[in-house]
């Protein structure tokens, strides 16, 4: 009797099993109070971004030279900047870079960082000590120091952008799957797919990938509010999205010189908005988190 | 136990050696010419060959590493772009500067993340503990220039009661010093104290939970005794971990914090660096926060080892 032919339970009903514990596990994830409050304040940031140029009552790029440093009132909600520019329609719309940055940054980490992981964990030997110790190297320099050698390296610009915050989650990410890996790679399923003779790429990421997704996905969600996080500090200390674009650090960085002066609405509208958008992040993921530590 | 520390030692080193390479090709190798990033797109091609020449960038890019690397070993860290004067002086009043700020941080959010880490898991699943906790968590996530502009805000600008200015003229006592540094000083305290808490709280809710609290309890010991004498000694171990490798981000958060209170930092130093392409500035200073990190979590390790008894004596064995 050839392995084919064992019986075993029909790869159908191993597959709708899977399907009906992932959605028991998205139903007890969006029945989550923290969870709906985080995917009510991202929510809105991401229709702002994509909807927020059609409705804000200002061109967010339009100069009033004679309207400048106003102070919030009727016709400005929230004042306008040293070029008499509306505040609101600058802090609605200045979402957008950081909205698309951020995910494309923490997607190509988490890419990257799971590949490596997963050869790191599986093979073990001198490829994990080897990428190990480079992985130790990038972690030794905080998040904005790496982001900044990036950005004098390659050049600042939104691509650069994105490879540099994936560049910074890769070791991060790369570890935590290393992790996982290591506690599933010697379990029966995997000694099993060896023993039908499946190759390593088949069982690395057909066998071991699935069972070592939930970690992957809360990297990915904590990653994310940390993108947010450096990407903000970046264009604050000038090394992020280069101007006109209104993102809230480059905002900040703009206009905190003038705080002295008492234009607090400058600065203080963008500080709040950076403030909820990591909250709602960060909300999802622990809620994310929550929701599968009690699976 | 000393074959355990000699190999962290040696696997630091390594880490080390790679982090110069990185280092060295971010700053040196891929941005290009460094003659013609400091003499500007205008200088005549002979001057820029001659200053080339002139700051060895001429040669490879391996016998350039390796001559910056010697130097380096040999105590001689280089000469500023910017300042044209050693590097090794400014490093040291900058370092100097950040361990002033980064010391009182340390030395507010250690006791108090302790304290809370303990008050939560003591009040588990209380409202205390809930308020606190997402108090910490909250703290965690917020970017410091969010923090820093709120506090310069509220208390430098509306309240006007602390300084702005974290800087103090030369000769300041330490008093003022201080007084200058309790600003900048929040944000870093509000990043840290959430790692803090809620690494002390899930150290004591294991420890209330475990096998020796029940026997304690049992016997018939004190609540207070029990907590003091059983939970606390165990419960704090990770804790020290945690705080030593939150080293790295409180040296990330002093880049931000030193630029946005006028600090002069290490972070500030390695950020005009960075700003001004002073390249060889940049490569020293990145290198000593590297360097900076690895003792401290060694230092972490080892301490761990010491005070874990049960490390201790397989070690000896």
């Amino acid at each position: 009797m050839s392995v084919d032919t064992v019986p075993v339970e029909s790869a159908a009903a191993i597959s709708a099993g899977q399907a009906d514990l992932r959605w028991d596990l998205l139903g007890r994830l969006v029945r989550q109070k923290t969870f709906i409050a985080g995917a009510v304040i991202v929510g809105f940031w991401i229709l702002a971004a994509i909807f927020g140029n059609l409705v804000v009552p200002h061109d967010p790029l339009a100069q009033d030279l004679l309207n400048i440093n106003q102070a919030p009132s009727s016709a400005h909600w929230f004042g306008t900047d040293q070029l008499g520019r509306d505040m609101f329609s600058r802090v609605i719309t200045g979402s957008r870079d950081i909205l698309i940055i951020a995910p494309l940054g923490t997607l190509l980490g988490t890419v990257v960082g799971t590949v490596l992981g997963l050869v790191m964990g599986y093979f073990r030997g001198p490829v994990d000590d080897g990428v190990s110790r480079i992985v130790e190297a990038f972690l030794a320099l905080p998040l904005v120091v790496t982001g900044m050698l990036g950005v004098i390296a390659l050049g600042p610009s939104d691509a650069t952008l994105i490879v540099v915050i994936g560049l910074v989650f890769t070791p991060l990410i790369a570890r935590t799957v290393r992790a996982a890996v290591l506690q599933e790679r010697d379990l029966d399923y995997v000694a099993a797919a060896r023993l039908r003779g499946e190759g390593s790429l088949y069982i690395m990421f057909a066998e071991i990938l699935p069972n070592v997704l939930g970690p992957i996905m809360v990297e990915f969600t904590v990653r994310l509010g940390y993108a947010v996080f450096t990407l903000v500090t970046l264009s604050f200390l000038g090394f992020g999205i280069p101007p006109p674009s209104s993102n809230w650090g480059l905002e900040i960085f703009s206009n905190y010189g003038v705080l002295t002066a008492g234009y607090w609405w400058e600065v203080l509208f963008d500080a709040l908005a950076i403030a909820s958008l990591v909250i709602g992040v960060n909300m999802i993921a622990n809620s994310i988190e929550t929701t599968l530590d009690e699976s | 136990m000393a074959i355990f520390i000699l190999k962290r030692i040696g696997l630091a080193l390594i880490t080390l050696w790679i982090l110069s390479v990185i280092v060295f090709f971010a700053a040196q190798v891929l941005p290009g010419d460094p003659a013609r990033a400091i003499l500007g797109p205008l200088a005549a091609p002979s001057a820029v060959a001659q200053l080339s020449h002139q700051l060895g960038t001429d040669k490879s890019v391996i016998a350039q590493y390796l001559t910056w690397i010697g130097h380096i070993l040999t105590g001689n860290l280089g000469t500023s772009y910017e300042y044209q004067a050693p590097i090794g002086p400014q490093l040291a009043t900058a370092l100097v500067n950040s361990l002033k700020l980064a010391a009182l941080a340390f030395v507010v959010v250690v006791p108090l993340g302790i304290l809370a880490g303990v008050v939560s898991a003591l009040n588990q699943g209380k409202r205390v503990d809930r308020v606190v906790s997402v108090f910490g968590l909250t703290g965690t996530v917020i970017p410091e220039v969010v923090s820093g502009i709120v506090l310069i805000l509220v208390f430098g600008i509306w309240l006007n009661v602390l300084p702005i200015q974290a800087s103090t003229p030369p000769g300041a006592s330490f008093g003022t010093q201080l007084y200058h540094l309790i600003l900048p000083a929040i944000p870093l305290v509000l990043i840290l104290f959430g790692y803090i808490q809620q690494m002390a709280r899930a150290g004591t809710v294991e420890s209330l939970t475990s096998d020796y609290a029940r026997t304690a309890t049992l016997k018939g010991l004190p609540r207070g005794v029990m907590i003091r004498r059983h939970v606390l000694r165990n419960s704090l171990l990770p804790t020290i971990t945690v705080i030593a490798s939150q080293t790295g981000y409180l040296i990330g958060g002093l880049v931000l914090v030193e630029t946005l209170f006028h600090y002069n930092g290490i972070g500030t130093l390695i950020y005009n660096a960075a700003t001004h392409k002073d390249f060889p500035m940049l490569e020293v200073g990145v290198l000593v926060i590297g360097a900076l990190y690895m003792v401290a979590t060694l230092g972490a390790d080892i301490l761990f080892t010491l005070l874990n008894p049960r490390i201790r004596y397989r070690g000896v064995q």
